[in-house]
């Protein structure tokens, strides 16, 4: 296939994380087509030329990559200063960046250099009329859409993990590669030490039921209860960050959100949580929601098909007691009694 | 205290203050479909408590001075302020400006590093040891308004940090990313973002609550802020919806959990949303 022509103005993609890399080129392949201009992976860190040719494989027009003068130094502060030499040297109209921890604070800081608008966790992106970057993006507990438009050059936008796709390969796709130097500053933030959190291995991503919980639930010798009713619906145990993050209750890999996962089970328990955004941003496509919680104000019950207003400690065994009956029931052949 | 202010005094710390609307309360117009932010309540921002915390910590170990800088489009209840200051903030400066709403990242950072340019100059200092901000307002979950002012500031950024230790002009953080806990050492000054992770804010005494009604608060008329008056905002709001819900919203009741839970179940197997 042909290579449509970069000109100076097109999209810029960048991610730190690999897997997000490639779900960002979805994300900019219809705007660059919209635009007429072409699409720029920017690849850096380790095995950087594998996945320049991932990034044209998958839509990329082509790749840019960072040498870095200390390659083992992948900290904010050094993604920084690659992105900045790539938006200078490239010149894009939109700049994407992959809504990480990290990601957040590149894209942040740039657009605060450039003096530019950046939008986060956008949920769509589309060109306007007038050539501005329009985006959609959750605000107040995620239970409004905010639509904003950028009119600075380059527009910053940053999308959130799972929110697309990664496009099929296509192995006869082909794109130059380029190499830009870049001069990192000195580290004003030296690294000390760099720790794998501990996981579960649990992938949520892949469960068919969820049993999640929050805040609510007060001490570490309750979680028992709620593992108890997830093993009467056979789903996996999850969390909203306060359990994973604020108490350590369990591990990183089991938390629901923005800051964790985004997951699509067929049913999903919320049990004790509020339904802040950073935790309905991450169970909003499932196909069934339950949610218990004593706070009839709280967000989570606008995110729910099936509300309990009601003190989960009595709650919560509760539904494990009426599933286990209501099994026995169906096992006895019986239909269920009026009570 | 870092060098740059001259004899050890303690720290002279800096909490960016915003006060957001409580989202339990929060209701959409009915006419317009947007929040309706006139009858909203407001409250101090959940991470923002962390990080007015994190500064008593560090002040009760370090000594110094804690300030708190907000910007709003009007002047807010008196009891959110006091709120605010008894919390452990010494003073607290109010920037009034009509696009502390805009949802502008580039516009607020902007207006806060010149407040807290001339509020350094105001205690004469050079400038502050630590900024704190929290990780993200809990109305826009923006998170960007920590990393743009360290920029605007000329210091380093270090973001969700849930330790922090200073010891002489250092301070080294606990980070916490993805998948990877990150710890790092930086000189002061920095400006670090807090979350819930970092602490659990103490409930003010009654003291403290009665001694907030003593603490300053000062509207503070920036001097520099032209450039940005002219500048057209990089980022525009278009508009606000509450996207039509396909949630089925059903509320189950009744006497006690038993009942409750029981009706639920046959919900579910009536929906086929169980398999049991």
């Amino acid at each position: 296939m042909t290579t449509r022509g970069v000109t100076p103005a097109g999209v810029l993609a960048f991610s730190e994380n690999p897997d997000v890399a490639l779900e960002l080129l979805a994300a900019g392949r219809p705007l660059a087509d919209a635009a007429a201009t072409g699409l720029t992976a920017l690849v850096v860190g380790a095995d950087a030329e594998a996945r320049a040719a991932e990034a044209i494989a998958r839509g990329a027009d082509e790749a840019l990559l960072v040498s870095l003068p200390e390659p083992g130094r992948l900290d904010a502060e050094t993604y920084l200063e690659a992105v900045h030499a790539a938006v200078r040297a490239q010149q894009p109209a939109i700049l994407l960046v992959g809504s990480t921890r990290t990601g957040v604070e590149v894209a942040a800081r740039l657009a605060q250099r450039l003096r530019v608008g950046c939008v986060t966790d956008a949920l769509t992106l589309a060109i306007a009329g007038d050539g501005s970057l329009e985006a959609t993006r959750r605000a107040y507990g995620g239970r409004f859409v905010a639509r904003v438009a950028l009119r600075s050059v380059p527009a910053i936008a940053t999308v959130p993990a799972n929110r697309f796709e990664p496009p099929a390969r296509d192995e006869s796709r082909r794109g130059p590669v380029r190499r830009i130097p870049v001069e990192a500053p000195p580290a004003r933030v030296r690294t000390q030490a760099l720790e794998e959190r501990p996981r579960s291995g649990t992938d949520l991503r892949k469960a068919q039921v969820i049993v999640s919980f929050g805040r609510g639930v007060k001490r570490p010798e309750d979680v028992p209860m709620i593992e108890a009713l997830c093993r009467e619906l056979g789903g996996a145990l999850a969390g909203s960050r306060p359990i994973t993050d604020e108490r350590g209750w369990l591990p990183f890999d089991r938390k629901i959100g923005i800051s964790g996962h985004t997951v699509r089970p067929s049913l999903y328990v919320a049990c004790g949580i509020s339904g802040q955004i950073e935790h309905v941003v991450g169970m909003r496509g499932a196909r069934t929601v339950i949610a218990i919680n004593s706070n009839p104000d709280a967000p989570i019950h606008a995110e729910a098909d099936y509300s309990i207003v009601g003190d989960l400690y009595q709650v919560v065994p509760a539904l494990s007691t009426a599933l286990r009956e209501a099994r026995t029931r169906q096992a006895a052949g019986t239909l269920g009694g009026q009570e | 205290m870092s060098s740059d202010n001259g004899a050890r005094r303690g720290l002279a710390i800096a909490v960016c203050v915003k006060f957001t609307v409580d989202l339990d309360q929060l209701r959409a117009d009915p006419a317009t479909g947007e929040p309706d932010l006139a009858h909203a309540r407001y409250l101090v921002n959940e991470f923002d408590r962390n990080a007015l915390e994190e500064a008593l910590r560090l002040k009760e170990r370090h000594g110094g001075r804690i300030v708190g800088v907000s910007l709003l489009e009007q002047e807010p209840p008196r009891d959110l302020l006091l709120r605010a200051l008894a919390a452990g903030l010494d003073a607290l400066y109010l920037v009034m400006h009509p696009a502390a709403s805009s949802g502008d990242g580039f516009t607020t950072a902007s207006i806060l590093a010149a407040a807290l340019e001339e509020i350094a100059a105001v205690h004469e200092l050079r400038r502050f040891d630590l900024v704190l901000c929290g990780d993200a307002a809990s109305d826009t979950y923006d998170s960007q308004v920590g990393p743009r002012l360290a920029e605007a500031l000329g210091i380093v950024p270090i973001t969700y940090a849930t330790r922090l230790d200073v010891s002489g002009d250092t301070v080294v953080a606990r980070r916490l990313l993805e998948d990877r806990v990150h710890v790092v050492e930086a000189g002061l000054p920095v400006l670090v973002t807090v979350g819930s992770e970092t602490n659990h804010p103490r409930l003010p005494h009654l003291m403290h609550i009665l001694e907030a009604g003593q603490k300053p608060v000062t509207h503070l008329a920036l001097t520099d802020g032209r450039d940005l008056e002219q500048s057209a905002p990089a980022l525009q709001l278009l508009g606000m919806t509450a996207p039509p819900t396909t949630r089925k919203r059903i509320v189950v009741r009744g006497d006690d959990a038993g009942v409750v839970t029981r009706r639920l179940v046959r919900h579910l197997q009536a929906a086929g949303e169980v398999t049991l």
